[in-house]
């Protein structure tokens, strides 16, 4: 299934036969196939953004079809009004989902006009942002390295540019993105909380379009195009801020700057191959008086689907990935260098096989070969002396197979149930130590180059249900558990890029979730209104969390004072969103609780996590009031963080220090703001549109704590006093955004 | 490596101070209280013999009077099995032992009684003396003092601890950010590089002092080195029970320097 005007595939849109029960999504490749006695059909096919259609089948032999479906900005706002809207949100058997539609991102306003999907999904229920403006977020009670990030397959390990202000996803870039917050396919598996699944825009195989966007941080560009109409096309996509060089004629001194490049290609070797190829390439430069922080992440897609026959879709995929940071030092005595991070390779194989309109059964594997590098450091001394060091390297092969089958009893329930078998073999070459209960050395084997060392083993089941109560509302439910085996360590929020990333190991559990979840699904006025509401209850067993007072980073012996500990989180979440109209947009509600067990902290009781905010809502809404004009606003509100205050001060040797009695037994002070934007569409041709957006950010300058500090009063020592650290207060922005 | 970490330190905190460009202000917060606890300063100076134990309380964040001092103990410090030394008091809420000679190596116990009701005891492991080298060349006056670089050769195979502390008229002027580790460097010449307020006329010397692993910790993470976003925790000590402070065993041999 292809959209005309690019001729893109179009992933998971509704499949069904007028007058009957069956029905079928197309796979994440734009993929479908059905087995029908002969005879005359009516095909009716639907996707959120597009226009329904309907195709009249004769069936007397196998018929291979590609089906284009108009998008539903090109036509008329009269007939988008009235027009049916689809109700894949009841007929879809999934739930815990969020899906975005680029083009609703694009209206939405943001900080410094630079859109971004991460800002977005923050805005939904169940997904909270990890700091005020942070780009980092956490899924029902997870913390941040729980989520899957993938860009066309690929896991992003660090999302953040800036310092975690903006996310490295170039919204022109992106064509598809979804979030798992619950139950997630089988064939994902590696993270325990979410999967974020984003795809690329493959490149308009139709006809060569140009479009970008001009602001007071960054500009961005990007073409795409058919290299043969039809048969093969591209797309190149490029940001950069010029932060730095706005400075320049001030200091010198000063560097500051991120950049991305985003590429795809296909070739459609004929109707039944396809291959794509797609690559990121995304770093931060922050340099001050002789010291610097660079990170930044890479990776390449090779991607090959085949239709082997009529029932089987094969998609084989080769990825990379790589994250790395480096911190340089340069000062008038000493001078530092560290390189830090995280390399994967995987190869994995998907297939579905189209058994009946109401039955598909997915199946695959995949296998990831992760390298850590936990730091090669160069220190060169005023001595002269050169001295270099590099914390041994982890090596890890994780593996998955899975198997799911997805069945439509009749028009009421469907059940999607699957099992992946997961698979962790530490390699070698390692010293692996044995550590005593005081952290101490107890024993020091060796491993060769490929010795298996260490293997962890798991499954994890998964179950959906949707039950149709009627045309407007459906009951659906969800468990499953997910393990992970990679686990960054430091969870920072203050989006510094230093993550410490550790393996699971012979000391390392790996983390268990498992979750369980139901939900009411109601449409209301012709499907023009989505509700729903759901709530959940998840439990974590081995959460790595280090003792109080480890040094994380440049830590060999780190694995001595990580600890499993247990986490639960439980919420519910309710969701309004307006889907048509001149007024569209949602609100959002969650109520939710995440806490954190451990014998070494607060007495070994549960005690809330960071991230535990009771309640949480969003309000966007974007009101098209003229054909030229559009306005657009949001509203957040959240409770504030849970965090660690002293109780009692005091003094050694001359000088003040605090004690702490309870981790997390404070909260800072609730956060809300709004953001307003009017985007005006400027003189536009059948060739060329461009308009120009102004934002608001922080509309009444709301002081929003982004930390709060227990200090001694420098002038008057002896006086405690409590200070609130804040942000960003109004921040205007104008963006000027062009398309030809 | 603690002078990487601090200056790694310096250059996150230039990264958050960059990013704070937004504003401070001092709130009203309602803050609790927790119960009052011993807070027990205690060093065993190997070099002059003598044990000084300091004994207070904590406060109450708001409390703007200095800390109550808790008189009345009984002080004893434990070694080789059966001997001790029993403290006497030099003022309110300060102890001092006798001199005796302590070995490098030996354990040594810290006893306090009647603190609060009850028994606290800490133990600490005496350290090796290294010496550290100096040369002339390395000694400079600059606008803001005196400039001392010196190194010292770590002994292999065992983790060692300093507080290098350079001294003006026999004074310390101790920095906490100057303790450091072996980690990293071990067995290797180490090197420190310090800076003192003083006179050309004023007499400059050195304190290598070498640490148990205990205290180490203690003033590593009171003074929180590390740089990992971590959440505000209380520092690790020696003593057995809920208590600040930690005692400590220092051994070093000061070093007069020869100013040209």
């Amino acid at each position: 299934m292809l959209a005309t005007s690019n001729g893109e595939a179009i992933p998971f849109a509704n499949v069904g036969i007028e007058g009957k029960t069956m029905g079928a999504s197309t796979n994440a490749y734009g993929y479908f196939s059905f087995t029908l006695p002969e005879g005359s059909y009516k095909l009716k096919v639907s996707n959120l953004g597009y226009k329904n259609k309907f195709l009249d089948l004769n069936l007397i032999q196998n018929l291979s079809i590609e089906i284009k479906l108009i998008e539903s900005t090109q036509i008329l706002d009269e007939v988008v009004i009235k027009g049916k809207v689809g109700d894949e949100n009841l007929s879809k058997n999934e739930m815990g989902t969020v899906s975005l539609n680029i083009k609703d991102v694009a209206k939405i306003p943001v900080f410094l006009g630079e859109k971004d999907i991460v800002k977005t999904l923050q805005m939904t229920p169940g997904v909270k942002a990890n700091s005020a403006g942070g780009s980092g977020f956490y899924v029902r009670g997870g913390n941040i390295d729980q989520n899957l990030i993938l860009l066309d397959e690929a896991p992003i390990y660090n999302p953040s540019h800036l310092f975690g202000f903006f996310s490295v996803f170039n919204s022109d870039a992106l064509k598809d993105i979804k979030l798992y917050k619950g139950t997630a396919p089988a064939q994902f598996g590696g993270r325990a909380s979410s999967v974020l699944d984003i795809k690329m825009k493959e490149g308009n195989s139709q006809k060569f379009e140009t479009e970008g966007g001009i602001g007071l941080l960054s500009s961005r560009l990007s073409i795409q195009g058919p290299i043969k109409k039809d048969k093969a096309s591209f797309i190149i996509s490029g940001r950069r801020t010029y932060f730095d060089i706005l400075v320049r004629p001030f200091t010198q001194d000063v560097s500051l700057y991120f950049y991305d490049l985003n590429l795809k290609a296909n070739y459609k070797i004929n109707q039944k191959n396809q291959v794509f190829v797609s690559g990121y390439n995304g770093k931060d430069n922050f340099g001050i008086e002789g010291a610097g922080l660079s990170w930044g992440n890479k990776t390449a897609t090779l991607r090959w689907t085949h239709l082997a026959t009529k029932k089987l879709f094969i998609n084989t995929t080769a990825i990379f990935s790589d994250f790395a940071y480096g911190i340089g030092l340069d000062f008038e005595r000493e001078r530092f260098k560290l390189n830090a991070g995280i390399k994967d390779i995987n190869l994995k194989q998907d297939f579905n096989f189209f058994l009946s309109p109401s039955q598909t059964i997915s199946f695959g594997w995949n296998s990831i070969y992760h390298t850590l590098t936990p730091g090669k450091t160069t220190v060169l001394d005023s001595t002269g002396i050169i001295s270099s060091s590099e914390f041994a390297k982890k090596k890890g092969l994780e593996s998955g197979i899975y198997f799911s089958d997805e069945v439509k009893f009749n028009s009421k329930l469907s059940i999607n149930f699957g099992l992946r078998y997961s698979f962790l073999n530490n390699l070698g070459p390692a010293d692996v130590y044995g550590y005593a209960e005081d952290g101490k050395i107890k024993s020091i084997t060796g491993y060769s180059n490929g010795d298996i060392y260490n293997t962890y083993l798991g499954a994890e089941p998964r179950i959906n249900l949707d039950w149709r109560i009627n045309k407007k509302s459906a009951v659906k439910g969800a468990a499953g558990r997910n393990i992970q085996y990679m686990h960054q360590i430091n969870n920072g929020t203050a989006g510094l890029p230093i993550d410490v990333y550790l393996i699971s190991s012979p000391n390392i559990k790996p983390l268990a979730t498992d979750q369980v979840s139901v939900g009411y699904f109601r449409n209301l006025n012709s499907n023009q209104y989505e509700f729903s509401t759901e709530i959940y209850y998840k439990n974590f067993q081995n959460l790595p969390d280090y003792v109080d007072g480890t040094q994380v980073f440049m830590n060999p012996n780190i694995e001595a004072s990580v600890r499993a500990t247990q986490g639960r989180a439980y919420g519910l979440e309710m969701y309004l969103k307006k889907n048509v109209g001149k007024l569209t947009g949602w609100a959002s509600y969650t109520l939710a609780k995440t806490e954190r067990k451990s014998p070494e902290i607060n007495q070994g009781g549960w005690y809330p996590a960071r991230q535990d905010r009771r309640h949480e809502l969003s309000l966007v809404g974007i009101y098209e009031f003229s054909p030229n004009y559009t306005l657009s606003a949001t509203w957040v509100y959240f409770t504030g963080d849970a965090v660690t205050f002293p109780t009692a001060k005091f003094n050694l040797d001359g000088q003040n220090f605090f004690y702490y009695s309870e981790r997390n037994g404070y909260r800072l002070p609730n956060y809300h703001r709004a953001d307003i934007g009017l985007t005006r569409k400027l003189k536009s041709s059948k060739k060329r549109e461009s308009d120009i957006n102004f934002s608001i950010y922080n509309l009444y300058n709301r002081r929003n704590a982004f930390m709060l500090n227990v200090r001694e009063n420098y002038q008057n020592t002896g006086n405690t006093e409590v200070v609130k650290t804040a942000l960003f207060g109004i921040v205007p922005s104008i963006t000027y955004n062009f398309k030809f | 490596m603690k002078s990487i970490i601090n200056k790694i330190n310096i250059l996150v905190g230039l990264v958050c101070l960059s990013l704070l460009f937004g504003c401070e202000d001092i709130i009203e917060f309602p803050l609790k209280e927790s119960q009052k606890l011993p807070v027990i300063d205690a060093e065993f100076d190997m070099y002059t013999g003598i044990c000084m134990v300091k004994v207070s309380q904590t406060q109450s964040l708001l409390d703007k009077e200095p800390s109550p001092v808790v008189s009345g103990l009984e002080v004893s410090i434990q070694y080789d099995n059966t001997k001790s030394k029993i403290f006497i008091a030099t003022e309110k809420g300060t102890y001092q032992s006798e001199k005796f000679i302590a070995r490098p190596g030996k354990t040594y116990t810290l006893i306090i009684k009647n603190l609060m009701g009850q028994e606290y005891r800490a133990k600490a492991v005496a350290p090796k003396l290294i010496l550290p080298i100096v040369k002339d060349s390395v000694i400079k006056y600059t606008s803001n003092g005196i400039d001392v670089a010196f190194e010292w050769n770590d002994p292999q195979n065992q983790e060692n601890y300093y507080w290098p502390i350079l001294t003006v008229n026999k004074v310390p002027k101790k920095s906490w950010y100057n303790i450091t580790s072996d980690n990293g460097r071990n067995g290797n010449t180490m090197f420190e590089n310090l800076q003192v307020n003083a006179k050309k006329s004023d007499e400059i010397g050195i304190q290598l002092q070498s640490l148990d692993a205990d205290s180490f910790r203690y003033y590593q993470q009171l003074i929180n080195l590390s740089f990992d976003e971590q959440l505000p925790y209380n520092s690790k000590n020696n003593f057995d029970k809920p208590a600040a402070g930690v005692f400590r065993i220092i051994n070093y041999k000061p070093i007069k320097l020869t100013l040209k």
